[in-house]
Parts: C-alpha cells; structure tokens; sequence
C-alpha cells in the first residue's frame, strides 16, 4: 500500500533536473539524447536494424556537436549514424529527428512512424514532438507528450517520465 | 505434584469441570497466542524487511535518471522523499565511483562522505541494533550507475511486540472470564441431574424400594444415564426377586440337609460304636493271644524242666523203691531171726548208697524246680530288679536246653560275668525264649548245624543285646514285615504271627528300648536291642570264647 502510495506521489511529483551546465546546453542536449534513447523502445524493426539513424533537419546548435560527439560512442550499443535530412521523405529511417519550428509543420505525416521527434523550441511539444528540450535557469529539462506516442509504436519507460514534464 | 492430582481426584465434578475447562482453555489460548504472536512478530519483521528491500529497490530505480542525467538536485529531491516513510534515517546515494551524489538524513548535522566508497554490487541487508541497514546496487539495462545505501528504523518492531502483549493479556483476562462463566453453565448441565441422580440413589438406598423411577426430561446422555439406571433398578428388583426365591430354596434345602446329616451322623456313631467295638474285641483278642502265647512259652518251660527233673526224681523214686525192698527183706530177715550180720552190714552199705544216691538226684531236681521257678516267675510277674545278666541268660537257657537237645543249635553268651541289669527280668527272658525259638522254627531246617550268639556289651549308657544266628536269613520282602502282628511264614504250622511284635512291644513299650533287624539270605539274621536302664555303669561286657551252655 505503502509502495503503491509512494509510486503514485512520485510519478504525481515532477522532477526538475539538474543538468551540468559547465557547458553549452546544446552540447548538454546532444549528451541527452543518448540518455533519453535509453529509456526507448523502438519497434523491432528499428531496434534490429544495425546502426542507429540520429537525423537532422533544419537549423539546430546541436548539429555541431552531434558529429563529435557521436563518432566514437554508441547509442544502445550501436554505432551512431548522423544523417542530415533534406528530403522529409527520407525521416522513416530516422530513430530520432531533431527538428525544429519550421520544420514541423511538414512532419504530420510521420506521426504513425517509430520516428522520434525531439524539438528545442518553445512550444514544440504541442505540435506533435515527443521530446522538447526548454531550459530552467541553469538546467536543462525537457517535456514529454505521451499522446504523441500512440500509434508510433514506441514505448517510454516510465523512469523518464519521472523526470520530464508531461503534456497534459 | 501426587498431592495435587490427589486434591485434583477429591474435588467435585463441578470444580474438576470448571477447572479443566479453565486450565484447556488457558493453555489453548498461551499456546495459540504465542505461536500467533511469534508468528506476527516474524511476519511483520519479515514484512519490514520485504518493504525495505521493496523501497530500496523503488528508490535505486528512482534515481536512475539523476544518475544518468547527473541531476544531483532531482536526486536530492528524490531521496527527499523519505521524508513520507518516517522509518527512515538516513539514505546515501553513491554514483558509479564511489562519490556521494545525494543524500537524506534526519540528523541535519550529519556530515557527508567525502571519500570514495568500495561497494559490493550486490544487495546486502543488515539488521543491527533495531536498524535495518539495506546497501543496494543501482542498475539500468546491466549497467551499474551507482549505490544506494538506506538506514530503516525497526523500533516501531519493539512497539508492535508490546500493542500485541496488551492486547494479549487483555482478551486472556477476557476468555479467562468467559470460560469460568461457560464452565459454570457446563457443569451446572452436568452436576444438576447427576446430583438428582443422587438424590434418589440415596433415597433408594435408605428405603429399598427398587421400584422408584426417574423421569428423564431430555434425550441426551444424561436421559440415557437414566433410562439406564432405571434398567438397573428393574434388574436389581429382578434379581432380588430371584434371590429370595433362591434363599427359600436354598432353607429347604439346608433343613433337609441337617436332616440327612443327623441321620448320616447316627449311621457313623453307630458304625463307629459297632468299630470300637470291633478294636475292642480285637485288642481283647491279641491281649488273649499273648497270654495264650506267653502260657505256651510258660508251657514249654515246664515241659522242658519237667523232663529235666524227670531224670533224677525217677531216680530217686528207684532208689527209694530198692531201699523199701531190702528194708523190706532185711526186716523179714529180722522177725524170722535169720538176719546176719553181714546181711545188716550189707543193708547198712546199700542204704548209704541208696541214700546218697537219693539226696544227689533230688538235690538236683531242687536244683531245677529253683531255677525254673526263677524264670517262671519273672515271666509271670512284670517286675524290676537287679540280676546278672549272664547267670540269667543261662538260667533261660536252661529251660530250653529240652528243645535245643533235639537241635544240632549251639547257643554262645558273650557277656562279662560281672555285668549287672536292672531291669524287667522276665521280659528280657521272654525276649531271649522267642528269638531263640523263632531261629530254631524259622531259621534252621530241621537237622541243620547252626550256631546263636548272644552278645551283650554295655556302652555309652546303653545295654545293648546283639542276637545274630547263621541260619537261612529273611528275604527283602519278608524283612519289613517281620515285626508286624499276626504276619507269620508258618500259619499252617499254628504259627501266630506274634512272636516278633511281643519281642517289638516289650522292647519298645515296656523297656523303652529300640530293636532292629538285618539279615542276608544264605547267611543269617541279627536283632540288635538297645536298652536304656543300666545298673552297674561302667562295666563293659568283655568278649569271651563263647562257651556252650
């Protein structure tokens, strides 16, 4: 009872994330989302393909560290393969699109696919992006829409929900 | 505890009702609340264990994303939650090296760990002092993030354990209540029909009347137990019944039975009259039989000295006869004056002759008629008196010498000349006549060389007659038997059978004395008397060369 009770006050609490801010929140973003693929699941498809597809499109001040980042490290074990993304049709391949306010409004159509769509913009996670990154004062933290999720075929473990906040 | 179970038995129905029911449902419940009480106090140490293990588990996942996301201040936050489980002292969070990432305590002054910590990667639990310590490894996906260490207070254990106690001690004090109050309404079901019981067993006892009933109310046990004692009563009076009829009987009986028994008991005092009178004539008879044989002996005895004086009377009586005739011739010789001198001188010699041969010849028939006046008398007075014991025995023989003439029977007295008796004289004659009569008749066939040795020593105070003869001996089964009366080899001979048990009596009854036999066929017999009475102690009887009497 005691557990139950403890585990409802906690998911009910949300978290505020401290995040190191030694360095560029770009930078602190770009580390994040190995983090947040973490807590994940992609359809198999995906989850058995050999490489893990982190796309971009559109401007983003990730985008300059994410080739470096990413060159020698793996995300759930697998090599990172950072792939610029011009033409939108090419996103299904994508485990993850960083997108931005521009480009959001021609990825509608991706909204069934195990693509997931992480913003930087205020305002992102309710049009459609599963994970927007917004800054607190010094941290870094990001939201999370769940109802973005259905349909996609991926799952989020609920430990990152513990510490997002969640689009209501 | 014999002095209880014994105060226990003594007690009434109701108190060993109320009491075992007061003791079974104490015990019942001590039993039954300890084992529940241990088992609670386990369970829910088991289960403080299992929600401590379960929160270090929840919080270790937790603080997974603070780990990975290096969020010290959502950690913080997270742990902050402790705060809710007030059971919690302290938690630490370690990340991957070893370094305090957060922390949560109630001690605000306690400090924070400064050094790197060495910790196993895997989950250990201690309980130390009312503190359960759990140190749990934080992995996500097999990939340790860091530590989480949790100290839970287990006091409210100690708090559990005294409620239980309370509350234990309360509903014993309450059952005990309940139970003495059930156990008085049990017994009151119990004692009450069994005190009507009672009731009317005593009634019964003190008026017998077996045809009172009880009237049972319920069908229970209770009402069985009546039905019950009715059917005994029923038997009872059935029985009582039987037993009267039977006692009546059985006064019939007894009454015809005193009756049988009077008569049978004239019949057997008349049978033992007519019995004691048989005895009677029977004693008559042998007393008869022994003055019979006693006057034979006495017969015997005179037939044999009479032949003795015969002899020298018959010569005296000759003598006497020529001496009449010559006086006779002598005196004829005188009137006719033709007597010579030489015919008185002749007379004179013959007379002296006649007469001395007269005097010798009848001083030896006094000689005789002495003698056997001695033993005769002795054998027909039963009297003591002092006598030598060889000069007697050959006195008595004396007057057997007629019938051991006819015998080829040597008869030999060993005894020293001096010893004297004093005792029954003719007994010991009678004794001494019937065995040497007994050898001559039973002993020896007729013509037979035989010898009888008498031999009479005095030793240890006692007189003892040992009369041993070399004739055919007694068979094995006679032997036993010679004592008895009338029991006789020689019935068809005038044998009487008592010569040996008048020997047996005499000895036994008259002289207090004891007599044996031995004998071996082919070789002999030998009667040994022992006599009590002695009148010159101290002489041996010496063993001389047996001299024919």
């Amino acid at each position: 009872m005691i557990f139950r009770f403890n585990v409802i006050f906690l998911l009910l609490f949300s978290y505020a994330i401290s995040a190191n801010l030694e360095h560029d929140p770009s930078f602190v973003k770009s580390v994040y989302i190995e983090k947040i693929s973490r807590f994940l699941t992609w359809p198999d498809d995906k989850e058995e393909s050999p490489e893990f597809n982190l796309c971009l499109t559109g401007d983003s001040a990730v985008e300059k560290y994410l080739p470096r980042l990413y060159r020698k490290r793996t995300i759930k074990k697998k090599p990172v393969k950072i792939i610029r993304i011009d033409n939108l049709e090419d996103a299904f391949q994508c485990h993850i699109l960083y997108v931005n306010e521009k480009s959001i409004n021609k990825l509608a159509f991706l909204k069934d696919y195990s693509v997931v769509l992480v913003g930087n913009d205020n305002g992102l996670e309710h049009k459609g992006v599963h994970i927007n990154f917004f800054d607190e004062g010094e941290r870094v933290r990001f939201w999370i829409n769940p109802k973005s999720y259905k349909g996609s075929g991926i799952r989020v473990n609920h430990l990152l929900l513990s510490i997002a906040k969640i689009v209501r | 505890m014999v002095k209880i179970m014994i105060n226990f038995s003594n007690r009434s129905v109701r108190g060993k009702i109320v009491f075992i029911v007061l003791v079974t449902t104490l015990s019942a419940l001590i039993l039954s609340s300890s084992v529940m009480l241990y088992l609670i106090l386990n369970n829910t140490k088991d289960e403080a264990f299992m929600r401590a293990r379960l929160d270090g588990a929840l919080f270790s996942e937790l603080v997974i994303p603070s780990l990975l996301f290096n969020d010290k201040v959502g950690a913080k936050e997270t742990l902050s939650k402790f705060h809710n489980l007030d059971r919690v002292n302290y938690a630490h969070m370690f990340d991957a090296e070893g370094k305090e990432f957060a922390s949560y305590h109630t001690d605000t002054d306690k400090e924070l760990y400064n050094d790197k910590m060495v910790f196993e990667r895997k989950e250990t639990i201690e309980y130390i002092n009312n503190t359960l310590i759990v140190n749990r490894p934080i992995f996500y996906q097999n990939e340790y993030f860091g530590h989480l260490n949790i100290e839970f207070s287990m006091k409210h254990l100690e708090q559990i354990r005294i409620d239980y106690i309370k509350i234990f001690i309360l509903i014993v004090f309450l059952l005990i209540a309940f139970s003495y109050f059930a156990a008085q309404k049990m017994q009151n079901a119990i004692s009450i029909p069994i005190l009507k019981l009672l009731s009317y067993m005593n009634e019964i006892s003190k008026t017998g009347d077996y045809k009172l009933r009880i009237n049972k109310v319920y069908n229970d046990e209770i009402g069985k137990l009546y039905d019950g004692f009715d059917e005994m009563l029923v038997q009872i009076q059935a029985r009582k019944d039987a037993t009267q009829k039977a006692q009546d009987e059985l006064f019939n009986l007894n009454e015809k039975l005193e009756e049988r028994v009077e008569s049978r008991t004239q019949n057997l005092n008349d049978v033992n009259y007519e019995l004691k009178e048989s005895i009677d004539t029977i004693k008559k008879t042998q007393s008869q039989l022994i003055q019979s044989e006693k006057m034979a002996a006495l017969g015997g005895l005179v037939a044999g000295v009479a032949h003795e004086i015969n002899t020298p009377i018959g010569l005296s009586v000759t003598g006497v006869t020529h001496l009449q005739d010559i006086s006779v011739a002598l005196k004829k010789l005188y009137n006719n004056n033709d007597m010579t001198q030489d015919d008185f001188e002749d007379y004179l010699d013959t007379n002296i002759q006649l007469c001395e041969s007269i005097y010798i010849n009848l001083k030896r028939g006094a000689e005789l008629v002495a003698s056997f006046k001695k033993v005769a008398s002795d054998q027909s007075i039963e009297e003591k008196r002092s006598f030598r014991v060889k000069e007697y025995l050959e006195q008595v023989l004396i007057s057997l010498r007629n019938k051991l003439k006819q015998t080829k029977i040597n008869v030999d007295i060993i005894c020293d000349d001096k010893l004297e008796l004093f005792s029954d004289a003719g007994a010991i004659a009678q004794i001494i006549t019937n065995l040497i009569m007994n050898s001559l008749i039973h002993g020896f066939n007729k013509g037979d060389k035989g010898k009888i040795t008498l031999t009479v020593i005095n030793e240890n105070n006692k007189f003892i007659i040992i009369y041993a003869d070399n004739g055919k001996g007694i068979d094995k089964e006679t032997l036993p038997k010679v004592f008895d009366p009338f029991f006789t080899t020689n019935r068809e001979a005038g044998g009487t059978g008592l010569g040996l048990n008048i020997i047996y009596n005499i000895v036994t009854s008259s002289l207090g004395g004891e007599i044996s036999v031995e004998s071996k066929v082919g070789i002999g017999t030998t009667f040994t008397i022992i006599l009590p009475t002695f009148i010159d102690e101290g002489i041996m009887c010496e063993i001389t060369e047996g001299g024919k009497v």
